[in-house]
């Protein structure tokens, strides 16, 4: 019974809350509706339960670096560990206890880890100019396409675009709204049929 | 008692179910669908093998986003080929990083890591710091690009689903000349310009079955096929129609 539990009973939890959901999202009925609803709140809650997990894990792996005083690294571990559990204690202290440490809270949120993820956000485009410089190479009628449509939603997007040639804007549109869209539609398409074929393996248990 | 505006959707669900349930049966006759060759697939043994050689470790990430939403498939088929990846990891014998940013997914990986190296007959040769979790943010962009920098893999396997994250990722991957393979619904153009193979539209999502090679799972992907024509025909049959002012096809679908 218990290896029958650990083997076969994930599987058929699957199998049967999904039927359960994809009833309740086809069919009127309000028993099916309030297990959906019944559900959706378990699962919200199991989800916040697993933010303890986060926290461990972290934890636990920083700590390990710590203990073995690893050659450029520890400290960096001693400065992340510090800095998680001191924002959580003044996170719980600022709701619960003082106002003013609220104000802390938001300033260290809003001036330090706000402004160093818009600098951070920054290298993006760094990276996608060298990516596009790579990949941006006419080595047939297909990547030569691929190079002028890019040049033109490039000069498009610039707003010193139009001084270039006042035709841009109309090109640029058109190429978003056709070609591009259609594109789109169809990868978004198989990527949803394929993703329905790979929720039908799950419920009838073909695949972990 | 069915919900308005959704029937139609039903009725197409339904469709490709019995669909799904004849290539299946179909299947477990011997009857499996000719499916092509993927080059990225194929290619994931290749770069562990690349990484073997160079005694460098690889790197694998199953996306950024959970199990819950319309992501999930793709987070799934991120984990299989995590999966896959540990296990010819395990056999050549370097070290192993993967990475994830969603702590329901942290013990999901550990436990498939950890049964690859079992499965390999190599459970001692397991480390704790082989699986890595790290919280979705800037934090994750970060720490992709540090262990690019530090730990200088060979080989970078990222499928899933994946912000912008893949940007630096795919990026960092390439400054330390590690072989990238990589796959995601948002932003497909950052991996087709930037992997050295990507994995397109539903190869993603199929990327589990197309890695076990399971026969009867190999056949489910010939139903996607069959309802992709039913779809390009309603889409085409409806263009025309409309464009003639028919809107059968439309007030079918509405329904």
């Amino acid at each position: 019974m218990s290896e029958w539990i650990r083997n076969q009973g994930p599987k058929w939890v699957v199998t049967i809350i999904s039927l359960i959901l994809i009833v309740s999202f086809y069919v009127v009925q309000p028993q099916v509706d309030a297990m959906d609803s019944t559900i959706t709140k378990w699962g919200t809650i199991i989800a916040s339960w697993m933010l303890l997990i986060g926290v461990a894990s972290l934890s636990l792996y920083h700590l390990n670096l710590i203990r073995r005083r690893t050659p450029g690294r520890w400290y960096y571990s001693a400065w992340l560990l510090f800095i998680l559990y001191f924002m959580c204690f003044l996170g719980y202290l600022s709701d619960y206890q003082s106002p003013g440490l609220k104000t802390i809270y938001d300033s260290l949120y809003t001036k330090v880890y706000a402004v160093l993820s818009s600098s951070t956000y920054g290298i993006c485009s760094f990276y996608l100019t060298s990516m596009a410089f790579r990949s941006f190479r006419a080595r047939n009628w297909e990547a030569a396409a691929f190079v002028a449509a890019g040049l033109v939603i490039t000069f498009y997007q610039m707003p010193a675009g139009v001084a270039i040639w006042s035709g841009i804007v109309p090109t640029g549109e058109w190429i978003l709204n056709f070609p591009v869209k259609a594109g789109q539609r169809a990868w978004i398409m198989a990527i949803g049929m394929g993703t329905v074929a790979a929720a039908f393996r799950r419920i009838l248990q073909l695949r972990e | 008692m069915f919900v308005e505006g959704r029937v139609f959707s039903m009725v197409l669900l339904i469709s490709y179910f019995l669909i799904f349930v004849y290539y299946i049966q179909n299947a477990k006759k011997g009857i499996v669908p000719n499916v092509r060759t993927i080059p990225a697939i194929e290619a994931i043994s290749e770069a562990v093998g690349r990484a073997a050689e160079m005694g460098r470790a690889v790197f694998s990430a199953p996306g950024q986003a959970s199990l819950t939403g319309s992501t999930a498939a793709q987070t799934l088929s991120g984990l299989a080929c995590l999966e896959y990846t540990a296990g010819l990891v395990a056999e050549a014998g370097v070290p192993f990083i993967g990475l994830t940013c969603r702590q329901e997914i942290f013990p999901l990986m550990v436990e498939k890591v950890k049964n690859q190296y079992l499965l390999k007959g190599k459970p001692d040769e397991y480390r704790d710091e082989y699986c890595r979790y790290i919280p979705y943010g800037i934090a994750y962009d970060l720490t992709v690009m540090t262990i690019a920098e530090r730990e200088r893999p060979a080989a970078c396997i990222a499928v899933g689903y994946f912000w912008h994250a893949c940007i630096y990722l795919i990026e960092a991957m390439h400054r330390v000349g590690a072989m990238t393979i990589g796959g995601s619904e948002l932003l497909p153009f950052v991996f087709v310009g930037g992997c050295d193979y990507a994995l397109l539209g539903d190869e993603i999502v199929n990327a589990d079955a197309l890695l076990t090679k399971d026969p009867i799972q190999l056949a489910s992907m010939g139903s996607v096929d069959i309802i992709k024509l039913i779809s390009v025909f309603l889409m085409l049959a409806g263009s025309i129609l409309l464009t003639f002012g028919a809107d059968i096809i439309l007030n079918i679908i509405k329904r």
